[in-house]
C-alpha cells in the first residue's frame, strides 16, 4: 500500500505564487524571453536593427546615390561596389540604402496614419454602439469591398505621387482592418467593471475613451501596427514596381526592381538584392508582430 | 434563408454606387483631357468644342456622372476611348482568362494548405512545423512581382522549361501547352493565399486538438489520420470559407500585378493598359466589374457559410426577427 501511495504524492503546486511571479515581470522582460526562445525572432530583430542602422548611416557611403557614371555601368558586385552598379553606373548598394529609407519611411508613416485613424474610428464606433456603430461599420464594410489596389493605381497614376501622397493614399485603404479589431476590443472592454466604475464616478465619455479604453488596447494596436508596416512596405513596393509609386530619380526598393527588369537576363543580381531586402524586412515585421502577440497573450 | 440572400444582394447596391462615385471623381479630377484622343492637328477651336460637347465633357461632374450612371443602368458601359469598341464586350472577352487563373490558383492554394496546415498543427513545435511556419512567413512576405521575376529567371531563362508569357503558344492548341502557361502565374498567385490558409488551419488544428471529441475519437480507436481528416478537418475548413471570401481582394490585387508580368490576357492587363493610356471609360468599367466580383465572392462565401453551418443561419434569422 505504501508504495502505491508514493505514486500519488501531492506535488507542491502553488498557482497563486506562480501568477504573482509572472506578473512581476515587466513586459519588456517577457518580450525578451519570448524572442530568445525563438530563433526566427532573434534573426528578425537583428536583421531589422542592421537595416535601420544601415539606412540611417546611408550618407556615410562614399558614393552619391544619384551620380551617374556611365563608364562603369552594370559592373558586377565587388571592386569597390558592394552590389555592383546599375544601368547608369550608380552604386547599387548606396541606392539600396537610400531606397530602404524611402520604403521604411513610407511603411512607418502609413502605419502611423493607419493606426491612428483606425483606432479612433474603431473606438468611437465600438463605444457609441447603436445606429452610429452600424453606420460606421457599414462604411468599413464598403471600404473593404472596394478593389483598393486598382484605385491605388488609378490615384497614383493621376496624381503625381510624392512621399506623403503615397503615405496618404496607402493609408486610405488600409485602416479598416485596424478599425475592426479595435472596435471588437472596445466592445469587450466597455463591459468591464472598471469602465462601469468610472462611469458611475461621472467620468466624461471622452476621458473614459482616452484614459481607460485606449491604454488597455495598446497591445492589440501594437500587434496591428507591426503587421500594417509590413503590408504598407509591400503595397509601396508593388506600386513602385508597376511605375505608379515613388518616382525616379528617388529610389525605393520597388522601383529599383522595376529598373532591374530590363537586365534580368544578364544581371540577375540587380533584381535579387532589392527583392531580398523587401522580403526580409516584411518577414521580420511579421515575425515581430507574432512574437508581440504571443507575449501579450501570455502576459 | 432567401430573406438573408435578398438582404445581402440589396446591400451590394450602395457599395457599388459609392465605388462608382469615388472612381468617377478620381477619373474626373485627373489631369489630361479625354478629348485629346479625338483631336487632329488641323481642327480649329470650334470643332474641338463640338467634340467636347458631343463627348459630354463640358457638363459638370454631377451631370457627367448621372449620364454615365444612366447608360450603365441600361447595360451600356460606353465605348473605349482608345479603340472605340464597346467596353462591356472587351471586358467579357477578357474575363474568362482572369477567372480561370484565379480559380486554378485558389484550388491550388487549398490543396497545398490543407495538408500543410494539418501536419504542422498536429506536430506542433516540431521541426516540420517550424519549416512549414517559415514557409508560410515567406509566403505572406514575398512581393509577388519579385517572386514572378525570379520564377521567370529560373524556369524560363535558365532552365528553359516553362513559357513566360501569354495563355498559349500561337498556333499550338493542346491542353498541355495551356497547362505549361498556367503553372507559373498560378503558383505565384497562390503563394500568399496558401500561406494565409496554412497558418489559419494550423491554429485551428491546435485549438481543436484540445477538444473533447478528439479524446472520444482516440478512445474509440480512430487513428491519427482518421482524426485529422474526418473530425478536425471538417471543423477547420468551415472558417476557411469565410477567410477565402475575405481574401478574394488579395486574389484580385495579385491577379492585376501577375497578369501584367506574365502577359496573361485578362482583366488585370486590360485595366493596366487602360490606366496608362488614360482610357477613362475602360478604367471605370474594369473598376466596377472588379468591385462586383469582390462583392459576389464575399456574398457566395457568406451564403455557403450559413448553408454549411446552420448555427449562423439561426442567428441571422433571430436578428431579422
Amino acid at each position: 500500500m505504501d508504495s502505491r501511495k508514493d505514486k500519488f504524492v501531492r506535488i507542491n503546486y502553488q498557482p497563486e505564487l506562480q501568477r504573482t511571479e509572472y506578473q512581476q515581470k515587466s513586459f519588456l522582460h517577457s518580450f525578451v524571453l519570448e524572442i530568445k526562445a525563438n530563433k526566427l525572432a532573434i534573426a528578425a530583430v537583428i536583421f531589422l536593427m542592421v537595416i535601420f542602422v544601415a539606412v540611417l548611416l546611408a550618407p556615410l557611403s562614399p558614393y552619391d546615390p544619384d551620380k551617374m557614371d556611365v563608364v562603369h555601368k552594370l559592373q558586377p558586385p565587388g571592386n569597390g561596389h558592394l552590389f555592383g552598379t546599375d544601368n547608369l553606373g550608380r552604386d547599387y548598394f548606396t541606392r539600396a540604402l537610400y531606397g530602404g529609407r524611402v520604403s521604411l519611411q513610407v511603411g512607418f508613416f502609413s502605419m502611423l496614419v493607419t493606426i491612428i485613424f483606425g483606432t479612433v474610428w474603431g473606438t468611437i464606433s465600438g463605444f457609441a454602439g447603436g445606429i452610429v456603430d452600424v453606420i460606421m461599420m457599414r462604411i468599413v464594410d464598403i471600404m473593404m469591398s472596394i478593389p483598393s489596389f486598382l484605385l491605388l493605381i488609378i490615384l497614383n497614376a493621376f496624381i503625381a505621387p510624392g512621399l506623403f501622397t503615397m503615405v496618404f493614399i496607402i493609408s486610405i485603404f488600409a485602416w479598416m482592418g485596424v478599425a475592426r479589431i479595435v472596435r471588437a476590443e472596445t466592445m469587450s472592454l466597455k463591459e468591464r467593471d472598471f469602465i462601469l466604475a468610472s462611469r458611475c464616478l461621472g467620468e466624461k465619455k471622452r476621458n473614459i475613451i482616452w484614459f481607460h479604453i485606449i491604454p488597455n488596447m495598446i497591445p492589440t494596436v501594437i500587434v496591428a501596427a507591426s503587421i500594417s508596416i509590413a503590408n504598407a512596405i509591400l503595397t509601396e513596393s508593388s506600386l513602385s514596381f508597376l511605375g505608379f509609386g515613388v518616382q525616379l530619380p528617388m529610389s525605393s526598393w520597388g522601383n529599383m526592381l522595376q529598373g532591374a527588369q530590363a537586365h534580368v537576363l544578364d544581371r540577375p543580381y540587380l533584381a535579387v538584392f532589392p527583392g531580398i531586402f523587401i522580403l526580409l524586412t516584411v518577414l521580420s515585421f511579421h515575425v515581430l508582430g507574432d512574437v508581440l502577440r504571443k507575449t501579450f497573450e501570455r502576459g | 434563408m432567401f430573406r438573408m440572400i435578398g438582404k445581402r444582394i440589396l446591400q451590394m447596391i450602395p457599395v457599388l454606387f459609392i465605388v462608382s462615385v469615388i472612381s468617377f471623381m478620381i477619373v474626373y479630377f485627373a489631369p489630361g483631357d479625354p478629348a485629346n484622343m479625338y483631336i487632329k492637328p488641323e481642327m480649329n477651336i470650334q470643332q474641338i468644342e463640338e467634340i467636347r460637347e458631343s463627348l459630354g465633357l463640358n457638363a459638370s461632374l454631377g451631370e457627367q456622372y448621372l449620364g454615365w450612371l444612366k447608360n450603365v443602368l441600361h447595360g451600356n458601359l460606353g465605348n473605349s476611348l482608345v479603340n472605340h469598341q464597346s467596353v462591356a464586350d472587351q471586358i467579357m472577352e477578357k474575363l474568362p482568362a482572369t477567372l480561370k487563373l484565379m480559380g486554378v490558383s485558389f484550388v491550388l492554394s487549398l490543396v497545398c494548405a490543407v495538408p500543410l496546415g494539418l501536419i504542422s498543427g498536429y506536430r506542433q513545435e516540431s521541426r516540420v512545423d517550424k519549416g512549414i511556419s517559415l514557409f508560410s512567413y515567406i509566403g505572406i512576405s514575398i512581393p509577388s512581382f519579385w517572386f514572378a521575376m525570379m520564377m521567370i529567371v529560373i524556369f524560363t531563362l535558365k532552365l528553359k522549361l516553362l513559357p513566360n508569357s501569354g495563355m498559349r503558344t500561337v498556333g499550338v492548341d493542346s491542353f498541355w501547352d495551356q497547362v505549361c502557361h498556367m503553372i507559373m502565374p498560378a503558383i505565384v498567385l497562390s503563394v500568399y493565399n496558401t500561406a494565409v490558409f496554412t497558418r489559419y488551419i494550423r491554429s485551428n488544428v491546435v485549438r481543436e486538438l484540445k477538444e473533447e471529441y478528439v479524446i472520444t475519437a482516440k478512445a474509440k480507436g480512430v487513428g491519427t489520420f482518421g482524426i485529422l481528416t474526418k473530425h478536425i478537418l471538417k471543423n477547420c475548413l468551415l472558417p476557411v470559407i469565410t477567410l477565402a471570401g475575405m481574401n478574394l481582394a488579395n486574389l484580385v490585387t495579385g491577379s492585376i500585378i501577375i497578369e501584367s508580368i506574365f502577359g496573361w490576357p485578362g482583366m488585370g492587363t486590360l485595366g493596366m493598359s487602360a490606366i496608362t493610356s488614360r482610357d477613362y471609360t475602360m478604367v471605370m468599367g474594369v473598376t466596377m466589374l472588379t468591385c462586383l466580383m469582390l462583392l459576389i465572392g464575399n456574398f457566395i462565401a457568406d451564403v455557403l457559410y450559413s448553408v454549411v453551418d446552420p448555427r449562423i443561419k439561426r442567428e441571422v434569422q433571430k436578428k431579422n426577427g
